[in-house]
């Protein structure tokens, strides 16, 4: 091994001493506030969990994938938390919670629709999220996330939100009186 | 299982060091100002400094209190959602991976891609894919996009990747590549594929940032970025980027006589300047932007003085364009788009005549553009109606000596051409999907041509997606090719036809928790390419069509993500080409590519970002080249300071020695590429 080498080895020495740390994904950091945002909601009785509480996320990238096996087996209220992929609208039916990232708006509003019709929570990290039909938006504000809740759009779909949970909100659009 | 527990089972301590440790090979001492950053770097990343970093507990442990004060600061990666209707494999490498890899160009994020190979000859990089990466050929067979709309330029339709992009990568939020002809829906370059460049939403940027950089051989660059949302919701972005490179000493043997010996010193000159505005609003888009690249040919190609500094080419494009978006109703879309670019292009190339004279070459292209495109879904249906004209209202390509001047060529003209493409995505079942579309095409020869493409497409199980996929594209011969005639050297071909290509691939993919795995086999089948000759009667370069050519291949592609962010991706190539008129092998057409990238994140917002990159041997008709085998390490951390951002990174780490092929228009057989370099880079955010 010549000097330039050896002396890289030295150098890259502590980054082995730095391992060990969990700093989790984007993605996890997402899902992980969509747990949350599970134990703060109550579902009509057509589409309320029984047994099973099902997450859904639209996503098929391997990082949400890897965010989701880490999710999976922890559970809702003693329900177990199932969590599971989706591709289409169509399969929102059956899900409890649905969280759409970022992506093009005709496939959020799709989304966001179908959750309405089958009383599922939507969330997404989709900019306008809300002006789509979404319940709950996430939002990067000053290196931080937040979230908005759009009350009216819930309580349509017959979900309530936890007033906990309304509390922490950056907004909520409220119901018209 | 404890989602920590799972965090933690994936790690091992001390494995980067074997994993990175050099096995030799190196001959030029690592560069100071890059190993004491890096040192800098690491001592940031050590446990003792991280211990006020981000508490060390799962975020399925934090309850929403907590969550809610979560540094967010890798807000770069978005999910890579494909934004191109072509039911075809696409290959996306995000603004994350590109800052984590620290790649410096358009052509270092492709040649990362799973089948892409560069050729580089210290003037233009050439894109190689499915072993097709022809001599003389700047990039034509590629169509390049940004946000939307081709940039190739109406001269040469070349796709620029190299430095000569105009677009800085640090405002690029993605970059895709469709392997394969998506010019059913693509147009005329897409005969090998397309590449499109996403640029950030100005949102991202949020705020006024700087940054600067530093490399080798005097690299440095600086650039500037104002981003405010308005009060009408609508987002402004105004960027300014540039950089300068002083070129190292290059050796040539093949020149190796009285002044130079065969050195060309300070030849391999860069400068780039380059400047981005955009406008997202609600219902309109508008982009500006401007790019410019000069560089000096240390490599005497042309035949021209060798170790003369006053050769050098320019690039410089301008773009304009405005896009309506319409929301007609929740099943139909659609958007109206305009543009217009300018594309200026300058050689300078000294001849000993005698006596020494300055030749001159130049192009240009003006290109204005009109595109609209309706998506309306119904039923199992979903229809897609696209529309494209266009007016190249200037194309000249002039060729004179300065002085004395000397017309050589003096050629104008103005071109249009139009297309039509219509598909029909129909889910036939659960299971079935079947996507046709066809494409009609006039093109700027008079030509019409009609391309259909299909695709069948069907889900075997919830996680395992099985694609069938023909194609059929052509290529209209550019401007360059026939009309480019300089008295004594080259003569113009007005009987050139488009080329054509048709293809069929099949494609597997298997994507479960955090793992995606997939395969593809494609056949190609070309006719009528057209390629530069040497006339035997007269002794002039001419374009011709001719060859047929067959090219098969498989590609293998793996991607592993833990939950901690930590990612590993890998691909694997093999291919063969044939020339059915000769029965031989293409030139420059590696039979295996292997590709291995890691990103890794680390205490206290470090992050690394390790490639290993094989390309096997390449022949041409003059010499054969060994394969090689590079290895690429980056750092980023954003521990330095609130805003403050610092990157490293080292470019073929083991300094290995390898050479490009070079094309005809070189007295080299092989172009002997770079060895170990470094570049770091501050970057601030005010708040």
């Amino acid at each position: 091994m010549n000097s330039a080498g050896l002396r890289l080895a030295f150098l890259l020495l502590p980054l082995g001493l730095a391992a060990g740390s969990a700093v989790a994904s984007d993605q996890a950091l997402k899902l992980a506030f969509v747990y949350n945002f599970a134990k703060f909601t109550d579902w009509p009785e057509r589409s309320a969990p029984r047994g099973a509480l099902e997450l859904c996320v639209a996503a098929d990238d391997v990082e949400h994938g890897a965010a989701m096996r880490a999710l999976a087996g922890r559970s809702v209220r003693g329900a177990p938390l199932r969590v599971r992929s989706i591709e289409q609208a169509a399969e929102v039916t059956g899900c409890h919670v649905v969280y759409v990232p970022d992506q093009n708006a005709r496939q959020v509003a799709e989304i966001a629709q179908a959750a309405r019709n089958a009383g599922v929570l939507s969330v997404s990290d989709h900019e306008s999220f809300l002006r789509l039909g979404g319940m709950i938006g996430l939002v990067s504000i000053q290196g931080r996330l937040q979230f908005e809740v759009d009350q009216e759009t819930a309580l349509r779909a017959g979900l309530h939100l936890n007033a906990q949970l309304l509390q922490l909100a950056r907004s909520v659009r409220r119901p018209k009186t | 299982m404890n989602a920590r527990a799972l965090l933690l089972s994936s790690r091992s301590p001390g494995r980067p060091k074997n994993d990175l440790a050099p096995s030799g090979g190196g001959s030029g001492a690592f560069p100071e100002p890059g190993a004491l950053l890096i040192t800098a770097l690491l001592a940031l990343a050590s446990p003792a400094a991280a211990q006020d970093a981000t508490p060390d507990a799962g975020y399925f442990d934090m309850d929403l209190e907590q969550l809610l004060q979560v540094d967010y600061v890798l807000s770069a990666g978005k999910f890579p959602q494909k934004i191109t209707d072509a039911p075809s494999r696409v290959t996306i490498i995000t603004a994350d991976e590109i800052k984590t890899q620290g790649y410096r160009t358009l052509a270092d994020v492709l040649g990362a891609m799973r089948g892409l190979y560069l050729t580089y000859d210290r003037n233009y990089t050439y894109l190689g894919t499915r072993g097709f990466a022809r001599a003389g050929d700047y990039n034509t067979r590629i169509q390049l996009m940004v946000d939307g709309v081709r940039i190739d330029d109406p001269v040469y339709n070349q796709a620029s990747i190299g430095q000569e992009f105009p677009i800085d990568l640090d405002l690029v939020e993605r970059v895709e590549f469709l392997p394969g002809p998506g010019s059913a829906a693509y147009g005329n370059n897409a005969f090998l594929g397309l590449v499109h460049v996403i640029t950030k939403r100005p949102a991202a940027l949020d705020g006024a940032q700087t940054a600067f950089q530093l490399g080798d051989h005097g690299g440095r660059g600086a650039r500037a970025s104002l981003a405010r949302t308005l009060d009408n919701g609508g987002e402004l972005l105004l960027a300014v980027s540039a950089w300068n490179q002083g070129g190292g000493d290059l050796y040539y043997p093949e020149f190796n006589v009285a002044p130079n010996d065969g050195w060309a010193r300070g030849l391999d000159d860069e400068r780039t300047r380059r400047a981005f505005a955009k406008y997202a609003g609600n219902k309109w888009t508008l982009q500006a932007l401007w790019g410019e690249r000069v560089k000096g040919i240390p490599t005497a190609s042309f035949g021209t003085i060798f170790g003369d500094s006053a050769s050098e080419t320019r690039d410089a494009y301008t773009r304009l364009s405005a896009r309506r978006d319409f929301t007609w109703s929740e099943r139909t879309q659609g958007s109206l788009q305009f543009h217009y670019g300018r594309y200026d292009f300058r050689g300078d190339y000294v001849y000993d005549s005698p006596p020494r004279t300055l030749n001159r070459d130049v192009g240009r292209g003006d290109r204005w553009g009109m595109e609209g495109k309706i998506q309306h879904s119904a039923d199992r249906h979903l229809w897609s109606l696209w529309a494209e004209a266009l007016r190249d209202s200037e194309i000249v390509q002039r060729n004179f000596d300065v002085d004395p001047y000397r017309a050589l060529l003096d050629e104008r003209r103005q071109t249009s051409s139009h297309a039509l493409f219509v598909q029909d995505e129909i889910t036939l079942n659960e299971r079935w999907l079947t996507s046709l579309g066809v494409r009609w095409d006039r093109v700027h020869t008079g030509e019409s041509v009609v391309n259909p493409r299909l695709a069948l497409i069907h889900k075997a199980r919830p996680d395992t997606t099985l694609k069938l996929l023909y194609g059929s594209a052509f290529r209209a011969p550019n401007h360059y090719e026939r009309d480019y005639a300089v008295a004594g050297f080259n003569k113009g071909n007005p009987d050139l036809k488009p080329e054509r290509i048709r293809t069929l691939e099949a494609v597997a993919e298997y994507r479960a928790s955090g793992l995606r795995l997939a395969a593809s086999a494609y056949l190609y089948k070309v006719r009528d390419l057209i390629s530069q000759a040497l006339d035997a009667n007269d002794g002039l370069w001419v374009f011709r069509n001719g060859e047929r050519v067959q090219a098969q291949g498989l590609e293998l592609e793996a991607e592993y993500a833990w939950s901690d962010g930590e990612r590993l991706r890998g691909s694997l190539t093999s291919q063969t080409t044939r020339n059915e008129s000769t029965d031989q092998t293409l030139t420059n057409s590696p039979r295996t590519m292997a590709k291995l990238h890691w990103s890794r994140p680390w205490r206290g917002d470090l992050r690394s970002g390790l490639e290993v990159q094989h390309i096997s041997a390449r022949t041409t008709a003059a010499t054969r080249l060994a394969g090689t085998t590079l290895v690429n390490l980056n750092l980023v951390s954003t521990r330095l300071g609130k805003g403050v951002e610092v990157t490293a990174g080292v470019q073929n780490l083991m300094d290995k020695r390898y050479s490009h092929p070079a094309s005809l228009d070189h007295t080299q057989t092989r172009i002997e590429q770079d060895g170990r370099t470094w570049r770091v880079g501050l970057s601030y955010r005010f708040d």
